[in-house]
């Protein structure tokens, strides 16, 4: 089961024809979520991925405001991973869900693709995902490509 | 005049720390805004203009300023696209409660990035590890002994208020509270935090 949190126009992502399975969890701007099941969901899918516009080399509002929100109304706790701390993650699915994280958007510098990279794979830390996988299409239409690599 | 951007959205962002500090050791004039979703556009706009060193107090979760903060820089870089000028160095102090300055440095590249989009100046970034425990500091020995340990934050900071007086760029500075172990410190956070747990259902 895959979960897909986009920031697209409800035409846009009807357009790129995703191929889902019946179990498969679609998050958008028209379908959002109760705060705190990002991470309930994140402890059931084997792939989680995040398609966002690239605003200044990061994820875009929309996107970040579901991280955001997660510690609106508590504030995790701390441990200490591989010499760093970090945020303590609940579900129990820690390290078996690959997280993809696709940046579209034209003129993506390669300073801003440099940031999305290390943002990327930082949150793959934080949420503790097996692996990171970074994609850059500098049109929303070449999103359709997204096919081909997500299961 | 300096320009002070509060974009705190947790406990974990000091921005009022922020602010005396900047009162503290300059005499010029400091306007703070609060970056919400309802903002005085046009106010905003004069002050940007008019401030010569515009600071971004904010902090980072997942490696990332909070999303208010992300919408506010995008109205801005519209601003400066539709012919606003701004002429004011950037600069930021971010904050985490994770022990780790430097984990405030992905969200600071953001910063940065905006900075070039919006043709804005970089001054300089300064993040703030361990900003829990402001959150935990209380009477008593122990009290004093929290007080002691978070001190490392205000030198750090009135040094960044020394280059944003001068209006001159410096490299970014990331800072951790070494008066205390990183064990102890995530051991105390998470005692504070499972009280604060328990008053918030309490009171629910």
């Amino acid at each position: 089961m895959k979960v897909i949190v986009h920031d697209l126009q409800e035409k846009l992502w009807q357009e790129l024809g995703m191929r889902l399975h019946e179990k498969d969890i679609v998050i958008g701007k028209e379908k959002n979520i109760a705060d705190s099941r990002i991470e309930e969901l994140m402890g059931s899918c084997g792939q989680l991925i995040i398609i966002s516009r690239c605003v200044y080399g990061g994820f875009s509002p929309f996107i970040q405001q579901m991280f955001d929100r997660r510690r609106e109304n508590f504030e995790p706790f701390l441990e200490v991973r591989q010499g760093q701390s970090q945020y303590v993650v609940n579900h129990e699915n820690k390290s078996a869900f690959g997280l993809i994280c696709c940046f579209y958007g034209d003129n993506i510098t390669s300073a801003e693709e440099q940031s999305a990279r290390i943002q990327s794979v930082l949150d793959g830390v934080a949420l503790r995902a097996r692996g990171v996988k970074v994609l850059f299409y500098d049109t929303a239409d070449k999103l359709k490509q997204l096919n081909n690599v997500c299961v | 005049m300096i320009l002070l951007l509060d974009g705190g959205y947790t406990s974990a962002c000091d921005s009022k720390g922020c602010l005396e500090s900047i009162r503290q050791n300059t005499d010029e004039e400091v306007i703070s805004v609060t970056i919400k979703d309802a903002v005085d556009w046009n106010s905003v706009l004069r002050y940007l203009e008019d401030a010569g060193a515009i600071v971004l107090a904010a902090d980072v979760h997942m490696n990332s300023v909070p999303a208010c903060v992300l919408r506010f820089l995008q109205k801005v870089e519209q601003a400066v696209i539709d012919g606003e000028s701004i002429g004011g160095k950037f600069y930021a102090v971010l904050y985490t409660a994770l022990y780790e300055g430097e984990q405030t440095s992905a969200a600071m590249e953001i910063l940065k990035n905006f900075c070039v989009h919006a043709n804005i100046t970089w001054g300089r970034g300064l993040g703030i590890g361990g900003n829990g425990i402001k959150t935990v500091a209380k009477g008593g020995l122990k009290g004093i002994f929290w007080k002691n340990a978070s001190d490392f934050k205000m030198r750090s900071l009135q040094e960044h208020v020394m280059f944003i007086k001068e209006r001159v760029q410096g490299e970014d500075e990331y800072v951790d509270p070494k008066r205390i172990s990183r064990g102890g410190y995530v051991r105390r956070i998470n005692h504070e935090t499972k009280k604060n747990h328990r008053v918030k259902i309490a009171q629910n």
